[in-house]
């Protein structure tokens, strides 16, 4: 198992505790989604991951690595690392290459490798021609595909995505999508968070985050048949309450599977000009 | 407009292909040439110099305006500092002070200094990329004892790239919270100090969320703030050498002659 949690718990300041006790597996090369409300604690969860935040009780190991012993941390940030949400403050130097770099040159890769890694990543994100921008003179869309690209040049086998989209526009929403499926398809394993379930319905696994606890882990196509979705505050996408309240009415027999909007569409329409 | 105070231009030259070891000491001289001069004859000098050095650069002079505008109050004000404030030969004379020929030539010599140590430190900014000079520092700084200091030259360097990257960041972000403010109905003109807390106290808590998250996504990169390897690697060649072969014997053979 790649990612093992066991019972953790996590407070910011005594008495508040914000994951109460969480138990989670993940696999090499699988998609998860996690989702929840606002303030579930998802941020902290994935933090949690690379050793950002410790545990307070309980442990979690990144391939069998403890993170609560400091001398991991490295080879732990190097096996999985964190894309963040706003676009700005994880720009840290002053070009695209430079940003790319930083990395690799904390981890004191020789100067060579480096610029092969950069040249790698600049490619697979599609910034060479960014190479020497400034941040100020990109799109909040290019900037995160920079901060991919930056945590790509280390060479992770996992990668977490927190929220990045939610300062995007619907074209940067696209191109940051376009580049998760890109590394899915490579092998990565991809952990994605989220509030907004349209955006991962083909996720292997949804793992829904309830102020600091767990109350599911399952496909997307058994989440949408859980009937108190409303009363979890799950803005369910329309197609796939219609065709939730098609089958609770036996309208429709058979069961599909809802990992893509478009599909659901078609495989609808023709169910229902068949009937 | 004002972005382009002291930015970096791509371009080819020789001076660009230098290493930045070499033009941080090349204006170090420079600065020591700047203030060792005060005869017209020894600024006519230091201007050939530079004309000679910006040639070579290829830097367009609007470049040099870039830098030197914003400083133009502060010179200005120097200025008259030194004209009203220095005693000798009266040239006028108002109610109280008096404009002597002494002050107007220190006054002179006092923004002919500073307007060459512009001048030549635009040359440094804009033939080389901001992150090539503080790795050069780096280098400079790295034989130094430091660390009885309890500081390396490597975080140095990290506080100099950061400062360059984010400093810019929180003026705009200082212009956003005057606009809302201003949206809400406050009026600068009005209430000075009272517009001051109301943009500061915001930016203040705006800086450390800034802060926090910066140091969450340098340390998600492995930071350490120890030592580090480099995209470019930094390296002397012939030319640098040569160049500061010339420049060491031009000073020498200048202070030894004046
Ligand atoms: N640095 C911090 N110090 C103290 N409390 C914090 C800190 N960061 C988050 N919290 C608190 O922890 C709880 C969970 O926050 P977290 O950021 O993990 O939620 P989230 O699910 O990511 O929310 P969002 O969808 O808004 O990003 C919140 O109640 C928040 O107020
Ligand atoms: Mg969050």
């Amino acid at each position: 198992m790649f990612i093992q949690i066991k019972n953790v718990y996590f407070q910011y300041s005594k008495g508040n505790p914000v994951i109460k006790g969480i138990d989670l597996e993940i696999e090499r090369g699988e998609f998860v989604a996690i989702i929840g409300k606002n303030g579930c604690g998802k941020s902290t969860l994935s933090k949690l991951l690379n050793g950002l935040l410790i545990p307070t009780s309980g442990h979690i190991l990144i391939d069998g690595l403890n993170t609560a012993s400091p001398s991991n941390l490295l080879a732990i940030r190097k096996k999985a690392s964190i894309v963040f949400q706003n676009p700005i403050t994880q720009f840290v130097r002053t070009t695209v290459e430079e940003d790319i770099a930083f990395g690799p040159e904390n981890l004191n890769v020789p100067t060579d490798e480096i610029s092969q890694l950069v040249n790698n990543s600049l490619e697979f994100t599609s910034m060479s021609e960014f190479r020497y921008r400034e941040p100020k003179t990109l799109s909040g869309g290019q900037m995160q595909r920079t901060a991919i690209a930056g945590v790509m040049a280390m060479e992770p086998e996992c990668i977490i995505f927190d929220e990045v989209t939610s300062m995007l526009d619907q074209k940067g929403k696209c191109e940051i999508f376009a580049y998760i499926n890109k590394l899915k398809k490579i092998g990565k394993t991809i952990i994605y968070v989220t509030h907004r379930i349209e955006e991962v319905l083909d996720a292997d696994r949804f793992v829904h985050l309830d102020n600091g606890i767990i109350d599911f882990i399952g496909t997307p196509t058994d989440f949408f048949k859980l009937d108190d979705l409303d009363q979890m505050g799950i803005e369910v996408p329309e197609i796939v309450q219609l065709y939730s309240m098609l089958y609770n009415e036996g309208i429709i027999k058979q069961s599909l599977e809802i990992t893509d909007i478009s599909r659901l569409e078609e495989n609808l329409c023709q169910l229902l000009s068949e009937m | 407009m004002s972005n382009m105070f002291f930015s970096y231009f791509p371009g080819k030259s020789l001076i660009h292909e230098l290493d930045p070891r070499t033009k941080l000491l090349a204006l170090f001289l420079f600065s020591i040439l700047v203030f060792a001069s005060q005869t017209l004859e020894q600024f006519l000098f230091v201007f050939i110099c530079f004309l000679f050095i910006a040639f070579i650069s290829k830097t367009k002079p609007r470049v040099y305006w870039y830098s030197l505008k914003p400083l133009l109050v502060f010179f200005l004000l120097i200025f008259i500092m030194q004209l009203l404030f220095t005693d000798g030969n009266e040239i006028i004379s108002f109610i109280n002070t008096s404009i002597t020929y002494e002050g107007l030539y220190l006054g002179l010599t006092v923004i002919s200094r500073f307007v060459f140590l512009i001048l030549f430190a635009t040359v440094l900014t804009s033939t080389t990329r901001p992150s090539m000079i503080t790795n050069g520092i780096e280098r400079i700084l790295r034989p130094l004892p430091l660390k009885y200091l309890g500081i390396s030259s490597h975080e140095l360097a990290t506080m100099m790239s950061l400062s360059i990257r984010f400093i810019p960041e929180l003026f705009e972000n200082a212009k956003e919270i005057k606009d809302a403010q201003v949206s809400r109905g406050m009026d600068p003109s009005r209430s000075f100090l009272k517009s001051i807390s109301s943009i500061s106290i915001p930016l203040v808590s705006n800086s450390l969320n800034y802060v926090e998250e910066l140091v969450i996504a340098m340390e998600n990169r492995c930071f350490q703030g120890q030592e580090r390897t480099n995209l470019y690697e930094l390296k002397m060649d012939k030319s640098d050498w040569i160049s500061l072969l010339i420049l060491c014997s031009l000073l020498i053979s200048y202070l030894y002659f004046t």
